[in-house]
């Protein structure tokens, strides 16, 4: 008998076509759109890619964050001053931002993680608290009342069109990489070792897989991703405050929600969670409170009724996985009956 | 007439099936043992009838009526009691507060605080310590007294004599036969196969979830029984 | 020097408030492993149920003391037995979520209802009274807070280890599925937990209400306090929690003496140093 494992089925070289088609399009998409969608495309790109992580967190290393604002709001604060005040360039000054937050998050790592389960959780919220107090207090950072990106270089990097464009393909790219980041590591080695955290972490434990340190690595990652989506979406707003730069609301409660709609544990689900929570947020945000309750009463239903997520229940129903993780094991020789 | 019919019993864990068909009688006042290796289905086939694993109605009758799948909590008020595997004792409870757990199920009867001390007397200068700070066979006997206070018609055993001495083990089987006079009928679960037929009415052996023998335990050997067992295993 | 005295004083005094918060907080972690992360939403909801019944419902004020507790009890009861009760297991996740939502829906709701705007209970005079002892003023008002709070929790650790009830929650934290082997309906339990907690967190949303202003958006800075109380007085300890509740009221006290806005941020920073002083939880602990 011989096996071979794969984890592509022939249905994947289709899947491979049309993402690097809707690929070009999106590259190529300030050419089909205004400033405004444009500017709509770049906050859902920072969200996908802040979901991507969420979920690699959560959903694989089960690793509860409800902090993740805080190096959001550290990667905003670095840009302003890195390219605002320091004339650094653009690009490394976001690279430097999502440095920035991942070296924060060091020592608030070391802090948090020993706490478990959900005490990790509100742990990581009262170091996002800090945070927003110690900026708030701070006066080189403008302190309560937050700063505005410097006019003349948000100009340098062109007119408000050609902004809209740039900081659309840096989110894309973002996004690209949060995705692409998150898909190699968890068919890596490592990714096992995280799926196996997820389905049992004392059997992990005994395969010698060290659970903390690769929960460590996705929690760095995971800051330092935010860091750059924080970068990025403050520029496009050119201006940060603390109450904005360290909100759990925009930054973390949002960003589950579509983690949860989309499934828990499913990179693809956050895709759809995207697109789900913004049409929502399209037609709903006049509401104010009702469309905030409504976000939370669906947020509840869904882990009563269904808590893999609409992913969750398309994988269970037709075994289709977009990104591929899943190893087939594949028989190409026919067993022989053997006796017993 | 048998009081506990268990029929056609499947069990599972998940995806795994633990009991195959698993078919059992039990009349009152009647000790049945159950025997087998490790993992072999036993303690499984106890938390069936305890009400621990989802079971169809009927496969369980307990005095005419179909319990299968009830909560455990509404077993034990309907007078079946388990001492379940490992003691598990509650370890911030004092002994006697594990002893008044076991009247939660509001069945009354004759079992009273003072009745199991009169069958374990060790237990009696024990009664504030706590269920973490008892030896290995005094918290067998306060796991016993405690489904005794539920004043129970059976009795689901698991583990008679696992982690403990033999000296021990006799002191606890000389209070069967008290706790049968109550009107108790007991399903016990022990490795120890000689222990096993010599202790009880009618003997099940289970292997890899299916009855494989059975019998009065007056008429089987632990030849026997072995038999049984590595007779399987050669097939 | 004595209005730092005077400032630590206050701080212990309402560290007994913060007790209180965090006592329910840590029964309902102690028993379903369920952290609450809308606690503080509820004592806030606590607060208005009480705004709203002293202030346009006219309720004479002693009746509404007893009534809202008890108010608090039952919609304690129903979310555990309707939501939470659902979603009890090893995996934390589904809980947590469940909170965090039932959070956003309480704050907006009442958001909606009652309007951003501060609101205070007015206890009248008593809330200015004091009281010197060797040159130090205490406000009857702090006092009355602190003796309550530790009333409250005496009486707890009385129903915890000398009732039946107690013995049923103990049993319950220790062992759910014996428990219900032994015929303990632990739903039921995990409810009547959940209901307690509501009624500790029903008194101190009164106490607290008439202490300082709140908002539909005070929730979560009460659901941080609670939560660095269990953490610092050692979780699932009773008295722990008063010891926890003074050791963050004074933090934020010396805090508040030397800059106001310092006061809740020295809380969080005291809490971070003891949680990095103290290896007890690293690991282990679900």
């Amino acid at each position: 008998m011989t096996y071979s494992v794969t984890r592509t089925k022939n249905y994947h070289y289709v899947i491979g076509f049309v993402c690097v088609v809707m690929l070009i399009l999106l590259i190529l998409l300030p050419t089909f759109l205004g400033k405004a969608s444009l500017r709509l495309a770049t906050e859902m790109a920072g969200y996908m890619a802040l979901a991507v992580m969420w979920n690699l967190l959560a959903g694989y290393a089960g690793v509860m964050s409800i902090g993740q604002q805080t190096f959001v709001g550290i990667g905003g604060y670095a840009l302003f001053i890195l390219a605002g005040f320091s004339g650094l360039p653009l690009i490394p000054s976001i690279l430097s931002a999502g440095i920035i937050s991942a070296l924060f998050a060091i020592p608030v790592g070391f802090i948090l993680f020993r706490l478990n389960g959900a005490y990790f959780a509100i742990g990581s919220w009262v170091i996002a608290e800090i945070f927003l107090l110690l900026t708030a207090q701070s006066v080189w950072l403008g302190a309560g009342s937050g700063m505005s990106f410097p006019t003349a270089v948000a100009k340098s990097f062109g007119n408000s069109t050609e902004r809209a464009a740039l900081f659309w393909w840096i989110a894309l790219t973002i996004a690209i990489v949060a995705f692409t980041t998150a898909y190699f590591w968890l068919r890596s080695s490592r990714g096992l070792a995280l799926t196996a955290m997820r389905d049992d972490e004392t059997a992990a434990a005994s395969l010698g897989v060290d659970i903390t340190r690769n929960k460590f690595a996705v929690y760095l990652l995971a800051a330092a991703i935010a860091g750059m989506v924080g970068s990025v979406l403050f520029l496009g707003k050119l201006r940060i405050s603390p109450t904005a730069a360290y909100d759990i609301n925009e930054w973390t409660a949002s960003i589950i929600f579509i983690v949860v709609i989309g499934g828990i544990g499913r990179l693809e689900g956050v895709i759809i969670g995207v697109f789900v929570f913004f049409t929502l947020r399209y037609y709903l945000a006049d509401f104010g409170t009702y469309y905030l309750m409504a976000l939370g009463a669906i947020a509840i239903l869904m882990m009563i009724k269904l808590p893999k997520g609409i992913w969750g229940i398309v994988y269970e129903k037709m075994e289709i996985e977009i990104f591929p993780l899943r190893r087939n094991i594949i028989q190409t020789q026919k067993e022989k009956p053997s006796h017993h | 007439m048998s009081f506990l019919k268990i029929s056609k019993l499947n069990a599972f864990y998940g995806d795994f099936q633990a009991l195959f068909d698993i078919s059992i009688c039990l009349y009152e006042g009647q000790k049945i043992a159950l025997i087998g290796p490790n993992g072999a289905g036993k303690s499984t086939l106890l938390r069936s009838i305890a009400g621990w694993l989802p079971v169809p109605r009927k496969a369980v009758k307990y005095n005419k009526r179909n319990i299968g799948g009830l909560p455990a909590n509404d077993v034990v008020s309907l007078g079946i009691a388990s001492v379940p595997e490992g003691r598990r004792l509650f370890p911030s409870l004092s002994v006697k507060e594990n002893l008044q757990m076991g009247q939660e199920s509001g069945r009354k009867g004759v079992w009273s605080q003072d009745k199991v001390m009169q069958i374990f007397p060790v237990l009696r200068e024990r009664l504030y310590h706590l269920g973490s700070e008892l030896s290995g066979g005094q918290q067998q006997m306060v796991a016993i007294g405690r489904a005794l206070m539920s004043n129970p018609r059976i009795v689901l055993f698991d583990e008679l004599s696992l982690g403990l001495a033999p000296k021990v083990v006799n002191e606890i089987a000389k209070a069967i036969p008290d706790i049968q006079k109550s009107g108790v009928s007991i399903i016990f679960v022990e490795q120890d196969v000689r222990r096993a037929l010599r202790l009880s009415d009618y003997v099940y052996c289970i292997l890899e979830g299916r009855i494989n023998l059975q019998g009065q335990s007056k008429n089987i050997t632990f030849e026997d029984v072995e038999a049984a067992f590595w007779g399987q295993k050669n097939d | 020097m004595i209005e730092l005295i005077n400032s630590i004083v206050q701080g212990i005094l309402i560290g007994g408030l913060y007790a209180l918060f965090a006592a329910g907080l840590s029964l309902v972690f102690g028993i379903m492993r369920i952290v609450n992360l809308s606690h503080g939403d509820l004592i806030v909801l606590g607060s208005f149920l009480a705004f709203f019944t002293v202030s346009t419902l006219t309720v004479p004020l002693w009746l509404m003391v007893v009534i809202i507790p008890l108010a608090m009890g039952v919609i304690g009861y129903a979310i555990q037995r309707s939501l939470l009760n659902k979603t009890i297991g090893p995996d934390v996740l589904p809980p947590l979520l469940i909170t965090f939502g039932l959070s956003i829906i309480l704050q907006n709701g009442l958001l909606q209802i009652f309007t951003a705007d501060n609101r205070k209970l007015d206890f009248g005079a008593i809330e200015v009274m004091s009281v010197e002892i060797g040159g130090i003023a205490m406000g009857w008002y702090a006092i009355l807070i602190f003796l309550i709070a530790v009333t409250v929790i005496t009486g707890l650790q009385f129903i915890s280890y000398h009732t039946r009830l107690g013995r049923l929650l103990r049993a319950t934290t220790d062992d759910p599925e014996i428990a219900k082997l032994m015929g303990v309906k632990t739903e039921h339990i995990f409810a009547i937990a959940m209901a307690i907690a509501m009624i500790i967190c029903g008194i101190a949303a009164i106490l607290f209400a008439a202490w300082t202003s709140f908002t539909p958006l005070s929730g979560p800075s009460r659901l941080l306090i609670a939560f660095e109380v269990v953490v610092i007085g050692g979780i699932g300890s009773i008295w722990g929690t008063l010891v926890g509740g003074i050791i963050l009221g004074v933090a934020q006290a010396l805090g508040g003496y030397f800059d106001p806005a310092w006061q809740t941020l020295a809380g969080h920073i005291v809490f971070v140093i003891i949680l990095v002083l103290r290896p007890i939880f690293v690991k282990g602990f679900r």
